[in-house]
């Protein structure tokens, strides 16, 4: 026995005989653990950690010029990480993370019931993108990620604007003030997120409000272990016990009166897009007298109660600690005292998104994780660094990185229906997909070399008549852009992919060029991060 | 600096379960005097609440009366932090030692672990700030007297309604309407109504050219007709579309309430008199039922059906000497 444990025993022997004389005692054990404190101090990093953190915060790789910089001098990291957490590809990276929770992005387009609406691809992406939309504009307007559940504002867009009805001011994505009745909760009163989660018959928004509950609180009722003594199958019996059978009793208490706020959603298929999602006054009328709403026992009227009271829930912190966590370090579980500290810091910021996520960034276990598979939006904003604005270039297809359930799922995501939960590992589907980015990117190159130079898109750095330095300068350029490693023409992997280049211009100039292209697209480190 | 996870060298996932197995050599008393490993981070902040609300205060909530509560005691409640402190060691030998509660069981062995190192640590923290809401009143407020009366020509029904539509029982809103049919065996037509106020005064009178179509065997997908509308001593003819009534009428509902003591059944057929879905309340005084009809067109209901009617499955409510309650439940 170690000393700790015998003292530990010899301790509680003697804490048995103690006179309580009829009264509870309090026992303390002298030993304490203690959660240390998190800080945002990140000692001897890494370029592996400055190519992951640029991915997971703005869902590109660093630039050149940025890799660079950080070569002449890493103390510079803090300040990189503050420029790239100002920088708006950090709220639409971090909205794209909870897509793995709505996952709305691409579902739109696989759904049978909106066929009849002749939807174009922008405007499925569009309205497949508006739940990720409320987390996005939080973010860019730096309001707290409160909310994100008791927000009062609604995202549109022009191309949402023109199905949904809304007057916008500007172009792009912005927050609108709601014209008309809506739900004032965040995310919760989106009018593209219960078309999704869907009401089911028998359930009576059950699911709904397990998926509130799992989004925002962690708390997944379908996760926790009961056992039944139930052999009834009829809906009838079913919905008797659930009334009476203690097992049925220690979920639904709660959940059910959480479900009865979700009742004022309509759910007709025959709708126009534009009501599918909004609330129906017809259905408040009916829903009010099934169960009455509540908040695990705190009496609840309408969603924007659930949104504050949600708001307000300790169980809210850490929960949004413990995503974000899972989005950056999936494989390395956080110990539930370093939740409630970086719960406490999170609030105590007044949920500053970005002061938790450079928390993460700045630890341990995120530096020293294994290496990921990019996520697609990761993987096409490294191809974006490759050229200028190559997935808008003429006959490219590679959008469909993104957008495409089917090529989603073979670089190991989701595709919103079917697939729910990403491929860590690096599969055969990588492989044949990127044989199709090469054949993409060959495709571009083919115009390229028809164009010139200041209207190229993949060979920017040489003219129609390439010399050795410009060859070398745009080997250079995307060796750094997808591999995120600072290279010099010097570099032996340079050197080797130009002696490749030089022996094949001979024959074609455009082989040339794709050739050493998909050596460094086939590379490993192209998908890794 | 920053963190390895990891760090915290021994943690209580094993410490604890060793510490539990060695109480239990050393003596079998009192389990509150479980020797446990405290720390400031668990707190009622960071435990006890979340465990609370988690598994416990959808039945022991202060603001829940008598019917809500499960069986749970009307004093025991562990929604404020002062309640759970207060009962912070009952609720520890319940959930963790006895794991009699909650009753279904469903506590994950760390929350376990970690209650009880709140609740035997002196159940730490302090009241958190909480929304406040105050629940509406939820009355029965929307009732509707229906009855069916044979009409002046051959095939002609009046379906006689008192509706009281000023969300409660007061009668001083409510209105008489009289809806006029035609029925045979091929289709129901609606052909208008009329509505009073309970002293008699005419409020409205509405009547469609063409007859809307109810029920049909082959249903007109897209009814336009003219409305001819009377109300206030003002006459005015409207073009009117009414899309998908077909849909909407094209399932019969018969609803079953014992009052007080069971839940209400309803049962739904479609116009083939086949068996289309049922639904039980889940409430003991009003009835509910909603769903999608045959062609997914949203549709719901709440009724009353006197005892008369119970396992009547005829076509319902176009049969004359029928007669029936309609009660709404809604928000006052």
């Amino acid at each position: 026995m170690t000393p700790t444990l015998f003292s530990i025993f010899l301790w509680s022997s003697l804490s048995c005989q103690s006179d309580t004389g009829g009264q509870v005692q309090i026992v303390r054990n002298t030993s304490t653990e203690v959660a240390e404190a998190w800080d945002t101090t990140i000692e001897e990093p890494d370029s592996t950690w400055f190519a992951r953190a640029s991915l997971d915060i703005r869902g590109h790789r660093p630039s050149p010029s940025e890799l660079a910089d950080w070569a002449a001098d890493p103390s510079l990291a803090d300040d990189f990480l503050d420029n790239w957490l100002s920088d708006p590809a950090f709220a639409h990276q971090f909205a794209w993370y909870w897509n793995d929770v709505f996952h709305t992005a691409v579902w739109i387009g696989q759904a049978e019931k909106f066929q009849r609406f002749l939807l174009s691809s922008e405007e499925q992406r569009t309205i497949g993108w508006e739940p990720m939309a409320f987390i996005e504009q939080t973010l860019l307007e730096y309001q707290p990620f409160t909310d994100v559940v008791e927000g009062s504002q609604l995202p549109s867009n022009p191309v949402f604007a023109e199905i949904f009805g809304d007057t916008l001011d500007e172009e792009g994505w912005q927050w609108i003030e709601p014209t008309r009745e809506h739900v004032a909760a965040g995310v919760m009163g989106s009018r593209v997120l219960w078309m999704r989660q869907y009401v089911d018959f028998l359930n009576h928004n059950r699911a709904r409000a397990n998926f509130v509950t799992s989004s925002f609180l962690c708390m997944d009722y379908l996760e926790r272990e009961v056992t039944f003594d139930f052999s009834e199958i009829s809906l009838d019996a079913i919905e008797s016990a659930i009334l009476t059978q203690p097992e049925c009793v220690a979920c639904h208490s709660s959940l059910d009166p959480l479900a009865s706020v979700f009742g004022t959603f309509q759910d007709g298929v025959n709708l126009h897009l534009d009501q599918m999602g909004m609330p129906s006054t017809f259905k408040e009328r009916w829903y009010a007298g099934w169960r009455e709403p509540g908040y695990f026992g705190l009496p609840m009227n309408t969603m924007s109660d659930l949104g504050a009271y949600i708001a307000s829930d300790s169980r809210f912190a850490q929960c949004m600690v413990t995503r974000t966590w899972e989005f950056m370090v999936p494989e390395t579980s956080l110990d539930d005292l370093d939740v409630f500290t970086l719960a406490s810091q999170f609030t105590e910021s007044d949920y500053d998104m970005r002061d938790l996520v450079k928390r993460v960034v700045t630890s341990e276990a995120y530096q020293h994780q294994s290496h990921r598979i990019l996520r697609p939006e990761q993987l096409l904003g490294t191809l974006e660094w490759l050229g200028v604005d190559i997935t808008t270039a003429e006959g490219s297809e590679l959008a469909e990185i993104l957008w495409s359930p089917e090529r989603r799922v073979m670089f190991g995501s989701t595709d919103d229906v079917g697939v729910l939960s990403s491929n860590a590992s690096f599969t055969v589907g990588h492989h044949v997909q990127l044989e199709w980015v090469s054949s993409q990117l060959t495709e571009i190159l083919s115009q390229d070399l028809t164009r010139q130079q200041e209207r190229r898109v993949l060979l920017t750095k040489v003219g129609n008549d390439p010399h050795d330095e410009s060859v070398l300068a745009q080997l250079v350029h995307w060796k750094q852009s997808l591999h995120s490693e600072y290279v010099t023409e010097s570099d032996e992997s340079i050197q080797t992919l130009f002696e490749i280049w030089s022996q094949l211009a001979t024959e074609s100039e455009l082989k040339a060029w794709a050739t050493v292209l998909a050596i460094l697209v086939h590379d490993p480190k192209m998908v890794l991060r | 600096m920053g963190y390895r996870v990891g760090d915290f060298g021994a943690r209580p996932k094993d410490g604890v379960a060793m510490m539990v197995l060695l109480w239990l050599l050393s003596c079998d008393e009192d389990p509150t005097q479980l020797p446990v490993e405290c720390s400031d981070a668990i707190t009622y902040e960071t435990v006890g609440q979340p465990f609370l609300r988690n598994y416990c205060t959808g039945c022991h909530a202060s603001s829940l009366p008598v019917g809500k509560r499960y069986g749970a005691p009307l004093a025991v409640n562990l929604d404020t932090f002062s309640g759970a402190k207060q009962y912070s060691l009952r609720s520890y030998v319940r959930a963790v030692h006895l794991q009699d509660m909650p009753a279904g069981g469903g506590v994950s062995e760390i929350d376990r672990q970690r209650f009880t190192q709140w609740a035997l640590c002196g159940a730490i923290g302090a009241e958190i700030e909480t929304p406040t809401v105050e629940a509406l009143d939820r009355v029965t407020s929307f009732v509707i007297y229906s009855s069916v009366v044979a009409g002046d020509s051959e095939g002609e029904v009046i379906l006689r309604r008192i509706v009281d539509d000023n969300r409660a029982f007061s009668t001083e809103e409510s209105l008489l309407r009289e809806e006029r049919y035609t029925v045979d065996e091929e289709s129901v037509l609606f052909l208008g109504y009329q509505e009073w106020d309970l002293d008699g005064q005419e409020v409205s009178r509405v009547s469609w050219e063409p007859a809307l179509v109810v029920v049909a065997s082959s249903f007109p997908t897209d009814q336009i007709v003219d409305a001819t509308i009377e109300m206030d001593g003002v006459e005015w003819t409207e073009e009117q579309d009414w899309m998908g009534i077909q849909d909407f009428q094209g399932l019969w509902e018969i609803d079953i309430h014992e009052r007080d003591l069971m839940p209400l059944n309803t049962q739904l057929w479609n116009l083939d008199g086949e068996e289309w879905g049922w639904r039980t309340s889940t409430t003991v005084v009003l009835s509910s039922a909603y769903g999608n009809t045959v062609s997914d067109l949203s549709w719901e209901s709440q009724q009353f059906v006197g005892p008369n009617l119970l396992n009547v499955t005829e076509p319902f409510p176009l049969n004359t000497n029928m007669e029936w309650v309609d009660l709404w439940m809604e928000e006052r």
